[in-house]
């Protein structure tokens, strides 16, 4: 199996390149992750991130022949070739397949994503009823692999004032939190036109995510939520 | 301050609601008979309510094209002085087009 995969290291060269490789033989099963490592027994100079390799992490996500996908739930059989590997889009490149992240979570800082309560704090626990409880479910599943976000469009078009998809599900994980207090500065933080309505439901997000999430849902709660909150 | 990114979202949505609901009317009251001329059809939007519908549509058209021009121009033009300027020929040009829109139906009696 071809594989053409991204190599740049910005302190020694002047431009990436584009480094080939031939994986033999391809076992049942085998995910793209499994590819790379053999790569890298082949070429110790090959860097990309992974740690839990079952998708749980989001440790490794690269681009494949244009889409977004985590490398460890990638299998190899679903693939193009020449399998094109690249380093998520509209981040610095660190090195090859490894991105600076720091622009994506400070993003996502910025929607405190965090619980917060102003209300005593009780005895034992705050409470939800199990009703409240499933509201959350397909937020907080999110593992903030940046798959999201790097594939949108107007994200990458306006990277420094739009939250984008993943930070914006965050956003809504709390603001649909009945244990959280701060829906109007919640709400207030994502006024304007960029913050949260640069969004025009092209719906990448919701194409790429390897937990099967729907951001784009969640931008149009907040909408909704905004508009209740206004009139 | 939060009105600045919910109004025009809103205001591009009841637009197109109201473009749907008047485009279709007009689409019924047609249908099936000959293309106006300019007699009829002046006297056709000559009728209060018609020449108000039509009125508020060309109102709609105009600010669902101004929400959506606007969104294309924070997408794709970044330089702040440069989206600026073509934001307000934009406005001028807009503009335009409802008075040349009302002249017209002004004529037409409304
Ligand atoms: S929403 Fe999905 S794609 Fe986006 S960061 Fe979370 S897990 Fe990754």
């Amino acid at each position: 199996m071809r594989f053409s995969i991204y190599r740049y290291n910005p302190e020694t060269d002047a431009e990436p390149r584009m480094q080939r490789f031939e994986l033999e033989s391809v076992s049942r099963g085998m995910m793209l992750l499994d590819a790379l490592l053999r790569f890298k027994e082949q070429d110790e100079s090959l860097v990309f991130r992974h740690a839990c390799g079952e998708g749980h992490c989001g440790a490794d996500g690269v681009n494949v022949n244009g889409v977004n996908v985590l490398a460890c739930t990638t299998r190899l059989s679903i693939l193009r070739e020449p399998v094109q590997v690249t380093p998520l889009p509209g981040l610095p490149v660190i090195r090859d397949l490894v991105v600076d992240m720091e622009a994506f979570f400070s993003q996502y800082r910025a929607v405190r994503p965090y619980l917060i309560a102003d209300d005593p704090e009780p005895e034992v626990e705050r409470r939800q009823s199990p009703e409240q409880r499933a509201g959350l479910d397909g937020s907080f599943e999110c593992i903030l692999c940046a798959c999201c976000t790097t594939q949108c469009p107007s994200w990458q078009n306006n990277p420094e004032r739009y939250l984008g998809p993943a930070a914006l599900l965050q956003a809504w994980r709390f603001l649909n939190d009945s244990r959280d207090t701060a829906t109007e500065e919640r709400l207030n933080d994502l006024a304007g036109p960029y913050a949260l309505f640069r969004c025009r439901t092209v719906m990448n997000c919701v194409n790429v995510c390897p937990k099967d999430l729907n951001p784009t849902e969640a931008i149009g709660r907040i909408r909704r939520l905004m508009l209740k909150s206004s009139l | 301050m939060m009105g600045s990114g919910i109004t025009p979202w809103l205001l591009q949505r009841l637009s197109s609601v109201y473009l749907g609901l008047y485009g279709s009317c007009i689409a019924i009251c047609w249908m099936g008979r000959p293309a106006p001329d300019h007699a009829a059809w002046t006297a056709w939007v000559g009728q209060p309510w018609v020449s108000l519908g039509m009125g508020l549509f060309v109102l709609a058209l105009l600010l669902h094209l101004w929400v959506g021009l606007r969104s294309l121009l924070m997408d794709w033009v970044t330089r702040t002085a440069v989206r600026a300027a073509l934001n307000g020929l934009l406005l001028i040009g807009l503009t335009g087009v409802g008075l040349w829109a009302l002249r017209t139906l002004w004529r037409a009696g409304l």
